[in-house]
């Protein structure tokens, strides 16, 4: 989680360096993310599975509306952000605020890209192409189940700690 | 100190970046002054070379106007903004995936209980050259756009290995859900 967290703030910080030293750290930086990668043990990365399973409406527990007659339709939940968002204020975990924050605002600069946005044939990564601005809400969504839908009821949970070794 | 700044699993970047961002000058003292004490990990991932290059290529006519020629001029934010910039951070990616020299077992993960060597130094003794030897060939053009550019593809590439790292390694989860493995670290 702290790839995702650190990779906000290090927005900031290339903004305010100057373009040699700002060049110094995002290649860095860079390289460091990768060596974490390594470092948990280095899980696969099925993309194309992973779209087919997983979804870019996360639902909280409950979807429940009254809804009067010419409501428009997905009124269960037309934005799958606001719940996210909304679970997140309340829950106690100071991690989990920092990641979704982060991830809400990568949605915001990148969520309207297409699949095909970045070339498989390119980037040699199977499944690249199939990559889309839902990665970003898929993302929330898991890691708002993974910690618990405190507000809705559901029980704290917390972060995993043993890697992928 | 870069090596202390970017310890800690980015501790200090993350802390001074909040500082930043909020104009919190004392965050961003706290940060810089946790990155002073941190241990520096993984040092030879920082070879002096790196700085030296650095400047060099900066203060060189001909080094500037080698990136400058390297880098395409877009005026579109979208997607193919960083065509020509050199291979995109996803490919470097791929093949850290893909290797078997980057494999767990290979490196000798996780270390044995009562062995000092975090995984982190492990991975940088037991492979470090080799990830430094791919990552070398991700360069960044010397302007302020081709950096913002260069940054969203690391964006993507990190929110891609937590989030589908993560799905894929969901069996290992400590959460009864087996649902997704949301790895602190990652």
């Amino acid at each position: 989680m702290h790839l995702v967290t650190s990779a906000l703030l290090v927005s900031s910080i290339l903004r305010s360096l100057n373009t040699g030293t700002a060049i110094l750290l995002l290649r860095t930086y860079f390289t460091i993310s990768l060596v974490l990668y390594i470092a948990r043990g280095r899980p696969p990365l099925p993309i194309s599975e992973f779209y087919e399973v997983t979804t870019a409406v996360p639902n909280p527990p409950s979807t429940e509306v009254s809804t009067a007659p010419d409501t428009l339709p997905s009124a269960a939940n037309p934005n799958p952000w606001m719940p996210i968002i909304q679970t997140t204020l309340v829950h106690p975990n100071e991690h989990l605020c920092k990641t979704q924050r982060a991830l809400v605002h990568f949605d915001a600069l990148f969520g309207g890209w297409q699949a095909g946005s970045i070339s498989e044939l390119g980037t040699g990564l199977k499944g690249a192409g199939i990559l889309d601005g839902t990665l970003f809400i898929r993302a929330a969504g898991l890691t708002a189940n993974r910690l618990g839908w405190m507000r809705e009821g559901q029980k704290q949970r917390d972060w995993d700690r043993k890697g992928f070794v | 100190m870069l090596a202390r700044y970017l310890g800690g699993f980015l501790h200090p970047t993350i802390h001074s970046g909040y500082g930043i961002e909020f104009g919190l000058p004392g965050l961003l003292a706290e940060g810089i002054s946790q990155a002073a004490v941190q241990p520096a990990e993984g040092k030879d991932l920082f070879p002096s070379s790196l700085f030296e290059a650095d400047a060099a290529d900066l203060t060189s006519a001909t080094g500037i106007a080698a990136k400058l020629a390297f880098m395409v001029v877009s005026s579109t934010a979208g997607p193919q903004a960083t065509i020509g910039m050199g291979p995109h951070a996803l490919k470097i990616l791929a093949s850290i995936a893909e290797d078997p020299v980057f494999s767990p077992e290979q490196i000798g993960l996780p270390v044995p209980e009562g062995e000092k060597e975090s995984s982190l130094e492990r991975v940088v003794r037991k492979c470090g050259k080799q990830v430094l030897d791919l990552t070398s060939e991700w360069t960044v053009p010397p302007t302020q756009d081709a950096i913002e550019k260069k940054f969203h593809e690391v964006i993507w590439m990190n929110v891609l290995i937590y989030a589908v790292g993560g799905w894929a390694g969901r069996e290992q989860s400590e959460d009864e859900n087996k649902e997704f493995n949301g790895d602190f670290f990652l």
